[in-house]
């Protein structure tokens, strides 16, 4: 394949969202924080000049390839990324919605492994990001954190004594963290549960979003729960507190299986039987079903139905089915009948090593 | 201007403007504030919430007022107003110039004031090593003027060590 995507090598790459089959755990697909940095001294994006937004770019960009875990990582200017580029960076979960669309002077720079990438002139001037799979807080934090301290070794961040790390959002100020995790709650949405878990995790002052990010569905029963606050409290107990709210929807998300294979055993295996065929068999198939089909998929894998690797698989075809990822494989433009065709090739290709799911798993 | 409109029932003009919605459909009313009694177009309990509603108003407006006559932001220009309307501050300096409305938004987004947690850790090392270095170069370029040579000589290389390390 030509190298006509300058973002290629990072799509050829084994990365931590779509490779790592092994560290894939039922439930929660990974765990994410974010922290949100400014200069000292310039303007926020959406009140910077076009010229004044490349300024800080130049700086910022300057001070993070010096910085410890970047120094090797990939960068790219927005504006000189294709449409097509940034939609497949936006499913790989690297850069945001809000920073594809931006106005000129927008950058990212991410790392091999593609578990940091650290976002330039979205909202704040740095929007520094780590990930991994699975749920584990303490392991992001301590990356981070690190990370952090290493830009700042460099870069001279707006800090205020009373309000903490200034954000152009008052509602990021203090900490400028956003922690979250990504879940996989089928269950608690079949048994009708789901609004139950917002509202009582909204008290606890978290939100709960849809897979990427404010105002998007939850497609594939997969969603976002995250800190709201990030005034007043240190990161350690915002940390600790998401930790044990996000171990108890997983328990929640666990008891509801049970429940439903208890209470609608048939109904439940027959859709997962279904998800399985309509992926193997099936020949036009749109973005939407095949998360929903592939969701079914992976609670199965839960179940012990399909060996531990099809998680990993599972994953990985949950980003690579997104139209984007799509229309690299055919290196171009594809419209929507032509993707649903193209799409449900690869998933039948994918799902034709599977084994056959073992019913009698939850026998 | 609009014209302003006249009341349904009087020539006087209409300070009420109702908008019903009954079984789907959709009527609106104008009216002065004495027909609107005399009708009992609004029951009394309604009647409250709109009174109630027309005191929100009035404060909003006031609010409103405040924002638009709070001077500019002397670093970025941007008006307090703006920032109401686009829930985003245009420069760090927005925090301090417009202290008394930013903090009280952001106590009421986040529910406390106060930051708890990690400070930056080299931003004071670097602002002392500038001062040093600011120093420094005020007393090379005496000493230089003075013919101090091997003074200067000694200054050029601390300033140069200094660099060094700020680098690292």
């Amino acid at each position: 394949m030509s190298e006509k995507f300058s973002i290629e090598p990072l799509l050829r790459a084994s990365s931590e969202l779509t490779h790592r089959q092994t560290s894939s755990v039922p439930v929660v697909l990974m765990t994410r924080i974010r922290l949100a940095r400014n200069l000292s001294g310039f303007f926020f994006p959406n009140r910077a000049s076009d010229e004044q937004r490349m300024e800080v770019r130049e700086r910022c960009l300057e001070g993070l390839k010096k910085t410890s875990g970047l120094r090797r990582g990939s960068c790219w200017e927005i504006e000189k990324l294709s449409g097509l580029e940034r939609r497949i960076l936006v499913e790989r979960h690297l850069i945001s919605r809000e920073l594809s669309e931006g106005k000129p002077g927008g950058g990212v720079i991410i790392n091999a492994a593609q578990t940091i990438a650290v976002m330039i002139n979205e909202e704040d001037h740095l929007r520094i990001q780590a990930m991994v799979t699975g749920l584990d807080l303490a392991k992001v934090w301590k990356q981070i954190d690190a990370l952090d301290s290493g830009i700042e070794g460099h870069l001279d961040y707006a800090f205020h004594q009373e309000l903490g790390y200034l954000t152009a959002c008052p509602t990021n100020v203090g900490t400028g963290m956003r922690a979250s995790a990504m879940m996989h709650l089928p269950a608690l949405v079949i048994s009708g549960q789901m609004e139950k878990v917002v509202r009582a995790v909204a008290k606890l002052g978290l939100v709960v979003r849809g897979l990427f990010g404010e105002g998007s569905d939850a497609t594939g029963s997969i969603f976002q729960v995250s800190n709201q606050k990030t005034l007043g409290e240190s990161e350690s107990i915002i940390l600790n507190r998401l930790q044990a709210v996000l171990r108890t929807i997983v328990q929640q998300e666990q008891n509801a299986r049970l429940l439903l294979l208890q209470n609608d055993r048939n109904r439940l295996l027959d859709r997962i039987g279904r998800a399985f065929g309509i992926l193997r068999n099936g020949h036009v198939i749109s973005s939407d079903e095949a998360m929903a089909m592939l969701s079914l998929v992976r609670m199965a894998v839960d179940f012990g139905m399909f060996p531990g690797e099809v998680r990993g698989t599972v994953d990985r075809l949950l980003i690579e089915a997104q139209p984007g990822h799509l229309q690299y494989w055919v290196e171009g433009e594809l419209e929507s009948a032509g993707r649903d065709t193209l799409r449900a090739e690869i998933l039948r290709k994918e799902m034709s090593v599977l084994p056959d799911p073992d019913f009698r798993a939850v026998a | 201007m609009p014209k302003p409109q006249e009341c349904k029932n009087c020539q006087k003009a209409a300070t009420i403007h109702l908008t019903q919605i009954i079984d789907g459909k959709v009527t609106k009313i104008d009216l002065c504030e004495d027909c609107v009694h005399k009708e009992k177009y609004v029951g009394e309990l309604a009647f409250g919430q709109v009174e109630k509603l027309a005191e929100g108003l009035k404060q909003a407006v006031a609010e409103q007022m405040t924002l638009a006559k709070a001077p500019p932001c002397p670093e970025c220009g941007i008006r307090l107003e703006e920032i109401g309307k686009n829930g985003r501050a245009g420069c760090p300096a927005c925090y301090d110039h417009f202290a008394d409305a930013l903090v009280g938004w952001v106590e009421k987004v986040q529910g406390t004031l106060g930051h708890e947690g990690k400070i930056p850790a080299h931003a004071s090392r670097r602002a002392v090593v500038r001062n040093q270095s600011d120093t420094w170069q005020r007393e090379l370029a005496r000493a230089v003027a003075e013919e101090r040579y091997e003074d200067a000589a000694a200054l050029r290389d601390q300033l140069r060590t200094l660099e060094k390390e700020q680098d690292e």
